[in-house]
C-alpha cells in the first residue's frame, strides 16, 4: 500500500475492496465540508483542509516538517470533491464545476499554480496515482444526446500536461485532454450514456470497469428503431467495458449483457452502483433507480467474457 | 277534448330544446336522455302494462300518480314515439300532475301533450332540479328520468295549457354506488359520487394503483359518509415512487361494499423525492473579469466576426453551452453547433469562437421558459413513458402538500443520470437568475415529484 495515498484508500484501508468501490460515490455524492482537515497519507503526515475564503475555496496542506501550503482555487469551482496524494508527491484536487461537471486540478510538489487542469465528468484516480479515468466534458446544458454521448478519456498523470494533449494543443487547453479510451468509433452514432456510478478501479490499478448504454444498439441505423428503456430486450445496448493496464499501454475489451433479460418491468434502467474484483470474477452491483426503485442485484463476471475492441 | 281528435302519422323526430337546471344535489343524475339514464341505472325493468289509475307496481317498487286514465298507444292514444304500443296514464283534463315513488333508486317516463303540437313541457323533482323541452304532441313522446337517491316525486307541466299522457315506465330499485369522475393528482383532488338510500352510510377509500404500490387516502380520516359527491385527497408526498394508471373507489356499506374504478387518462408517474437542481444562461453583464478576443458568427457558419467578451462570460458559457452577450446576444460554443466543421479564421478556436442563435433551445428544440422548462434523463427526446418525455408536466409538491410548480420537460440534462444526493433521481431546472458565476445558482431542493404527462391544470 505504498502507493495508496489517495483519502479514498486511506479511509478504507480496512476493508479495502469493498469500501473502494463504494466510497467512489460516496465521495462524488457529498463535498468536503469546508473547515474540516482530512489526512491524506495512511500516516497522517500530510493532511489537507478545505477554506472557504471571500474569494473562493482553499486548499491548505500541512506536511510534518514543513511550512503549510495553501492553493487558492479557480473562482468557478463552488465545492471540493477530493484531494489525492498522486504520483509520488503531486496532489490532486477534484473541484465542482457547472452542473456536475468537475476539473481536475494537479500541483506540483511546491508551489500554488495548478501544473494542469482538466474539465471533465466524473473523474476517477486510480488507486497507485498514477492515472485518472475520466468522461470528456461537453457542456451541461442545451446539449441534444448526440452532443452528449459520453466518452471515456485517460489522463496519464506522469506524463505531465504536454504529454497528455495532442501535438498542436496548448498546455491552456483544459477541454482537449487525455486520451480516448471508449469508443472506438469516432461518427456521430451510436450515442453513449455511461451508467455507472463510478469508473472503478481494480485495488491494484490494473483494471478499470464501467457500464455503457449505447442508443440505438449497434448495428441499428434508425435513431427512434430501439425506444430507449422500455421493457428492453436482451442485451439492449447495455454494455460492461473493462479496460486492462496490466501491459502498460491500455487494452479496451467489452460484454454485452443480458442484465435486463429477466426484469419483468416496464423499464430496465439500471446504474453500475460497485464492482468487486476477486480473484477470478468481478461482482457487479446494479441497482435500477427509474419508477422500479426496487430493482437491484448483482452479477457476476469473467475476464473470458470480455471481448476485445478492434 | 275528445281522444280520437288525434289521428295515427308517422312519428319525427322532434327538436326539443333542453334546459338544465343547476344541479342542486350532484349526486342525483337527472337527464331526458334514455340511453344516458340506463348507463347510469344499470340493471333496471321496463314496464309497459297492468297500469293502475292511481298507481303502477314497478318490480319491488311502485309510481303513484292523481286518478287518470289508462289508455294504450295505438288502441285509444293515436300516437307516441319510437313503436312503443304499451299504456300509458292520459291525465284528462289536468295540465300537471306529480308522480310520487316508492322503493325506487332510479325513474323514467315519457311524456307526450295531447295536441297535435309541439308544446313545452317541464319536468321538476322534489330536489328542484328541472328540465324543460319542447315536446312534439305528434307521436314525438319525450323520455325524462333520474337516478339517484332522495327523490320523492317528479312534477310534469305542460306550458300550453295542454293535458298529457306519461307511460313507458323505466325503473331500478335504490342501490349503491360508486362513480369516480374525475382524478388529478395536480389539484389533488380525487372526485367521487356516491349514490344510493339517503340512510346508507360507510367510510370512502380512494386507492392509486401501480405496478408495485397500492396507496390509499381515506375521506375525513375514514369517517362514515352517506349518498353525496366527495374530493378525496390524497397525502402525496407518502406515494411511493411507482407508474399508476387507475385509481378506485371504494364505499363501505353493507356486506358488499360499492366499488369503482377509473383509469386515468394519463399515468401518473411518480418520482418520489428528487433533486431539483438549477441552471440558467449566464449574462455577460454580469460578468467581471478582462476582456478577451472572441469570435463570433450566426448559423450560416461562413462569416467570423472578431469581438471582445468579458473572459469569465466566455468559460462560462463553454462550460454552461449558452449566454447571453452584451452585442450578440444568445451565443453557442461553436463545437456544440451545426458549425463545429466550419472552416474557421486564424486565431479563432473551439475554446473561443461562438455561434449567435435567436433563441434559447432545449433538446426538445423549444423554447426554454424560466421558472418553468425542466432538464430531465435520459433524453427526453428519444425516450418513451414512464420515462418524462418531451411536453410531459412535472409536479413538484412541497411537504405541506401545497404544490411549488407545475413546470414543463423542455431540456436534456446529461449530468441528471447521476449525482442524485440521497434523493430518488435528478431534474435541472432552468432559472431566470442573470448570474455569471454557476455557483450561485443554488439547488431549488429536494421535493416530492410526479410526470403526471398531460395533466397541468
Amino acid at each position: 500500500m505504498t502507493e495508496n495515498t489517495q483519502k479514498q484508500i486511506f479511509l478504507c484501508s480496512v476493508a479495502a475492496l469493498v469500501c473502494l468501490a463504494l466510497s467512489s460515490s460516496a465521495l462524488a455524492a457529498e463535498a468536503l465540508v469546508p473547515g474540516t482537515s482530512i489526512a491524506l497519507d495512511k500516516d497522517k503526515n500530510v493532511t489537507a483542509r478545505v477554506d472557504q475564503g471571500p474569494d473562493g475555496l482553499s486548499v491548505s496542506l500541512m506536511a510534518a516538517g514543513s511550512p503549510a501550503r495553501t492553493i487558492g482555487l479557480p473562482k468557478d469551482i463552488g465545492a471540493v470533491d477530493t484531494i489525492a496524494l498522486v504520483s509520488g508527491s503531486k496532489v490532486a484536487v477534484i473541484g465542482e464545476v457547472s452542473s456536475s461537471g468537475k476539473e481536475l486540478l494537479l500541483y506540483n510538489e511546491s508551489g500554488t499554480q495548478p501544473v494542469d487542469q482538466i474539465l471533465c465528468y466524473q473523474p476517477a484516480i486510480s488507486p497507485d496515482g498514477t492515472r485518472v479515468a475520466f468522461t470528456r466534458f461537453f457542456p451541461g446544458h442545451f446539449v441534444n444526446e448526440q452532443q452528449a454521448s459520453n466518452t471515456a478519456m485517460l489522463y496519464d498523470i506522469r506524463s505531465g500536461a504536454a504529454g497528455n494533449r495532442a501535438a498542436g494543443t496548448p498546455v491552456s487547453d483544459d477541454q482537449d485532454v487525455g486520451f480516448q479510451l471508449y469508443p472506438h468509433e469516432t461518427n456521430a452514432a451510436p450515442t453513449h450514456t455511461f451508467m455507472s456510478d463510478n469508473y472503478f478501479w481494480s485495488p491494484d490499478s490494473t483494471r478499470m470497469i464501467f457500464l455503457d448504454e449505447q442508443y440505438p444498439k449497434p448495428a441499428t441505423s434508425a435513431k427512434a428503431a430501439v425506444p430507449r428503456n422500455i421493457h428492453l430486450p436482451p442485451g439492449a445496448g447495455l454494455t460492461f467495458v473493462m479496460v486492462d493496464f496490466t501491459s502498460g499501454s491500455p487494452k479496451v475489451s467489452s460484454f454485452e449483457t443480458d442484465i435486463c433479460a429477466t426484469h419483468t418491468g416496464p423499464t430496465c434502467f439500471v446504474r453500475l452502483t460497485g464492482v468487486e474484483f476477486g480473484a477470478t470474477g468481478i461482482k457487479a452491483d446494479l441497482k435500477g433507480f427509474d419508477v422500479k426503485a426496487a430493482f437491484q442485484r448483482s452479477v457476476e463476471l469473467t475476464p473470458d467474457q470480455f471481448v476485445p475492441l478492434q | 277534448m275528445l281522444l280520437f281528435e288525434r289521428s295515427i302519422r308517422f312519428p319525427y323526430i322532434a327538436l326539443a330544446l333542453v334546459v338544465f337546471s343547476p344541479l342542486a344535489q350532484a349526486q342525483v343524475l337527472f337527464t331526458d336522455n334514455l340511453a344516458t339514464w340506463q348507463a347510469a341505472a344499470g340493471s333496471a325493468i321496463n314496464t309497459t302494462s297492468n297500469y293502475g289509475a292511481t298507481s303502477t307496481a314497478l318490480g319491488t317498487g311502485s309510481v303513484g300518480y292523481p286518478a287518470g286514465t289508462v289508455v294504450t298507444i295505438g288502441v285509444s292514444w293515436n300516437t307516441w314515439c319510437c313503436g312503443y304500443t304499451g299504456e300509458a296514464i292520459w291525465t284528462d283534463g289536468a295540465q300537471s300532475t306529480t308522480l310520487s315513488f316508492t322503493g325506487l333508486g332510479a325513474f323514467g317516463v315519457q311524456v307526450e301533450p295531447d295536441l297535435y303540437q309541439s308544446e313545452s313541457i317541464t319536468v321538476t323533482l322534489s330536489n328542484g332540479q328541472t328540465i324543460t323541452d319542447t315536446v312534439n304532441g305528434d307521436a314525438g313522446a319525450q323520455f325524462f328520468g333520474f337516478v339517484g337517491s332522495g327523490i320523492t316525486s317528479l312534477t310534469i307541466t305542460d306550458g300550453s295549457n295542454d293535458d298529457f299522457a306519461f307511460g313507458n315506465f323505466y325503473s331500478a330499485a335504490v342501490a349503491n354506488n360508486v362513480m369516480i369522475t374525475s382524478a388529478d393528482l395536480v389539484s389533488n383532488t380525487v372526485a367521487v359520487t356516491l349514490t344510493g338510500d339517503s340512510a346508507t352510510t360507510g367510510a370512502l377509500t380512494v386507492t392509486a394503483n401501480g405496478v408495485s404500490n397500492m396507496f390509499s387516502a381515506q375521506y375525513n380520516g375514514g369517517a362514515a359518509v352517506g349518498p353525496g359527491t366527495y374530493n378525496v385527497p390524497f397525502t402525496r408526498t407518502n406515494m411511493p415512487a411507482d407508474v399508476y394508471s387507475t385509481v378506485t373507489a371504494q364505499w363501505n356499506v353493507g356486506s358488499s361494499p360499492a366499488m369503482a374504478m377509473y383509469t386515468l387518462p394519463d399515468s401518473w408517474e411518480v418520482r418520489g423525492v428528487i433533486r431539483h437542481s438549477q441552471y440558467n444562461v449566464p449574462t455577460e453583464s454580469s460578468c467581471t473579469g478582462p476582456l478577451v478576443t472572441a469570435y463570433v458568427t450566426n448559423l450560416s457558419c461562413k462569416t467570423f466576426t472578431q469581438t471582445t467578451f468579458e473572459n469569465n462570460f466566455v468559460r462560462q458559457t463553454q462550460l454552461n453551452g449558452t449566454g447571453s452577450s452584451n452585442s450578440f446576444g444568445f451565443v453557442k460554443p461553436i463545437y456544440i453547433t451545426s458549425c463545429a466543421g466550419a472552416k474557421k479564421p486564424a486565431g479563432a478556436t473551439a475554446s473561443n469562437t461562438f455561434v449567435q442563435v435567436s433563441t434559447i433551445t432545449g433538446d426538445c428544440n423549444t423554447q426554454l421558459v424560466p421558472n418553468s422548462s425542466v432538464a430531465t434523463f435520459p433524453d427526453p427526446n428519444t425516450s418513451s413513458p414512464p420515462s418524462s418525455v418531451c411536453g410531459d408536466s412535472i409536479l413538484l409538491v412541497q411537504s405541506s402538500q401545497t404544490n411549488l410548480a407545475v413546470k414543463s420537460v423542455a431540456d436534456l440534462c446529461p449530468a441528471c443520470s447521476g449525482d442524485f444526493r440521497g434523493t430518488n433521481g435528478h431534474i435541472d431546472d432552468f432559472s431566470s437568475i442573470p448570474s455569471c458565476n454557476p455557483l450561485n445558482i443554488k439547488d431549488l431542493g429536494n421535493f416530492w415529484t410526479a410526470d403526471t404527462q398531460g395533466q397541468s391544470n
